[in-house]
């Protein structure tokens, strides 16, 4: 299959309602649920582990009217947990058996209990993953935590996840995490052969999809995307942070683009990227998972990490993707990503890399400002 | 902060001749320390109505006192929030409170918050982004807290997660900002029926690791006793303020 063909597969799967691709799911697989899971970071492996597809919820985009949702939300609340609130009110998730949310900020947990007051019939679980990053004691509190979540859904349809089921769910999703470093290196390398919206519509349908069927189309499009034609050009290579939860349109990808730039690198996704390298899988799943989460996450705005500054990781992605600059794309009403952008910012500019700003929302559909305000970056990096 | 807004509310309350307040007065503690009360005038927010009044005022004092007088004593300080704290902990650990949201709450009450919000706002910070941190770091870089300021740099930031993600933000700025170290109390949200005994386990090693960095901090030994009694004490002035509130629940006198 072609890299174009596997595109057009993966644009297919990401316009379909989320509840759509469960219920298809679900036939398929008698006894099969699936569960939806909020960013950032969720444990997609203890799901996998009980025979649950994992799907991300990753609110409504452009593509709901919000129509009962305001009602539920003060104004300033970021357009991500309202528009994923809405696909609750219209029907788009009717077919998803469960949800997952967290504590990655204050909308994101109180989302959590809006959509179990709303949404009765479906399992709603909150996970409170922790901000502690140097206590001995947070690992094996937080395997309590997977172990408690693993519990709600065991009691709820009747299913087990076991130890081996994790630790065999586990190599499963290390796969996937394993083909996307590789993607994004294959990009870094040779950002020509595959445009950011493209790379982000491949990484959305794999987050669709069960996981050794994304680890197949991603095996195919690694092996097929170095022959595609491609001319490289003359851009800006930047990094783009901040864009962790509520997702970025495709219109404004594709400006940042076209205005000049090569995304070399970014946070989009960041949950299904979440570990620096494989997770182990011998020794007790559920805690060698927690011990993952603490010891080998990548930075972000949603995890507190003592151990080091929040520009670090920062700076280590913007050196290891050979990029010039980086944009911060943080979504509107935001609080991580806004507060985390100064620490970030100070850091950057400590260590001489060029920076500029410029905030989002999913539902945004013009995109001029935005383009003069990066082609005015590009071309005072450029041609300075 | 609510005890801030609690005596804000009082002063500001419409006085009348057979009013709760104009019988307590006098009434609490000692009669003829009661102060005068010009009545021929509005209520200022500066005048202080009854003895309970006039000790907030003065516990107030000595703790903006005590905290401008930390560094040059050697006493130790801690940042830590309003909610869900463990000031207590922190009080028998030698460690002098200071808490962040107070400061800003008294910036705002006195109408000093809005040059403060801008300059943090000119750093970086979102005009989006919580008001409260950004009058505290606004204070930081206008010089209003730090050495040989009467709000010094704490020598410790004890965030206790248990209330807003801002928390968590807000102490990892003042914490950077300061170069004090950062301590991470992560409390989990109440989610499930019954707390988990994880949960407990989870929130008691870490106030035991809270205990042994203020020991290092303070070089002083921690006591239990001495935990204790500051629990019990806190334990009654809740009981009080709790006896306080449902006071006004009434019945008042026609």
């Amino acid at each position: 299959m072609t890299p174009d063909a596997i595109l057009a597969r993966c644009r297919a799967l990401v316009a379909e309602p989320l509840g759509a691709i469960a219920t298809r799911w679900r036939d398929g697989h008698p006894g099969g649920r699936a569960v939806a899971v909020y960013p950032v970071w969720a444990p997609a492996e203890v799901l996998h582990a009980g025979g649950v597809l994992p799907l991300a919820l990753l609110g409504g985009g452009s593509s709901v009217e919000l129509t009962h949702a305001d009602a539920r939300f003060q104004s300033f609340v970021c357009s991500v947990a309202k528009s994923t609130l809405e696909l609750g009110f219209q029907g788009h998730v009717k077919g998803v058996d469960g949800f997952v949310f967290s504590n990655i900020c204050d909308v994101a947990r109180n989302l959590g209990s809006i959509y179990r007051r709303n949404f009765g019939d479906a399992v709603v679980e909150y996970l409170h993953l922790p901000q502690n990053s140097t206590s001995p004691a947070v690992v094996p509190y937080l395997a309590s935590e997977l172990r408690r979540l693993a519990a709600t859904f065991e009691a709820a349809w009747g299913l087990k996840v076991t130890e081996p089921a994790l630790e065999a769910s586990t190599a499963t999703y290390n796969a996937l995490r394993a083909r996307i470093r590789a993607l994004y290196a294959l990009r870094i390398a040779t950002p020509h052969r595959l445009t950011t919206p493209e790379l982000y519509t491949v990484l959305r349908a794999a987050t669709l999809a069960p996981p050794d069927e994304a680890v197949a189309m991603l095996d195919t499009l690694l092996a097929t995307l170095p022959e595609r034609e491609g001319r490289p050009r003359d851009r800006l290579r930047v990094v783009v942070e901040g864009a962790f939860c509520e997702q970025p349109p495709l219109g404004l990808l594709e400006v940042l683009e076209d205005a000049g730039c090569y995304i070399v690198e970014d946070d989009f996704l960041l949950g299904w990227r979440w570990f620096r390298d494989d997770v182990p899988t011998s020794g007790n799943a559920f805690l060698a998972l927690a011990a993952a989460y603490v010891n080998r996450a990548v930075a972000s705005s949603t995890r507190h990490e003592s151990r080091e500054h929040r520009a670090v990781g920062l700076i280590e992605k913007v050196r290891r993707a050979k990029a010039d600059a980086v944009v911060f794309t943080p979504a509107k009403f935001c609080e991580p990503a806004l507060f985390d952008y100064v620490l970030m910012k100070q850091g950057l500019e400590r260590a001489g890399i060029p920076h500029m700003i410029v905030e989002f929302e999913e539902k945004m559909w013009t995109f001029e400002r935005t383009r003069n305000e990066i082609e005015t970056f590009v071309e005072s990096m450029l041609f300075e | 902060m609510e005890e801030a807004t609690h005596m804000r509310n009082l002063s500001t309350r419409a006085e009348g001749p057979d009013s709760l307040r104009a019988r307590s007065v006098g009434g609490l503690g000692d009669p003829s320390r009661a102060p005068h009360v010009d009545r021929s005038s509005p209520v200022t927010e500066r005048q202080y109505q009854g003895i309970v009044h006039e000790r907030s005022r003065a516990l107030m004092s000595d703790w903006m006192g005590a905290l401008a007088r930390a560094e040059a004593e050697g006493v130790a300080t801690g940042a830590i929030m309003i909610s869900g704290n463990c000031v207590e902990l922190l009080r028998a650990c030698h460690v002098l409170p200071m808490f962040p949201e107070v400061t800003a709450l008294q910036n705002a009450i006195r109408h000093k918050s809005l040059p403060l919000i801008l300059k943090a706002e000119q750093a970086g910070y979102s005009s989006d982004n919580c008001a409260y941190v950004k009058a505290d770091v606004g204070l930081v870089l206008e010089g209003g807290m730090g050495p040989g300021k009467p709000i010094p740099f704490p020598s410790l930031v004890v965030c206790n997660y248990v209330g807003c993600n801002v928390y968590v933000k807000w102490f990892a700025h003042l914490a950077d900002i300061s170069g004090a170290p950062l301590f991470m109390l992560d409390v989990p949200f109440a989610r499930t029926e019954r707390i988990a005994d994880a949960d407990v386990r989870y929130v008691v090693a870490q106030l035991e690791e809270l205990i042994a960095l203020c020991e290092r901090i303070t070089g002083r030994r921690f006591d239990i006793d001495e935990l204790r009694e500051r629990l019990a004490l806190a334990a009654r002035a809740q009981e009080g303020y709790v006896r306080c509130k449902h006071l006004t629940n009434g019945p008042f006198p026609r």
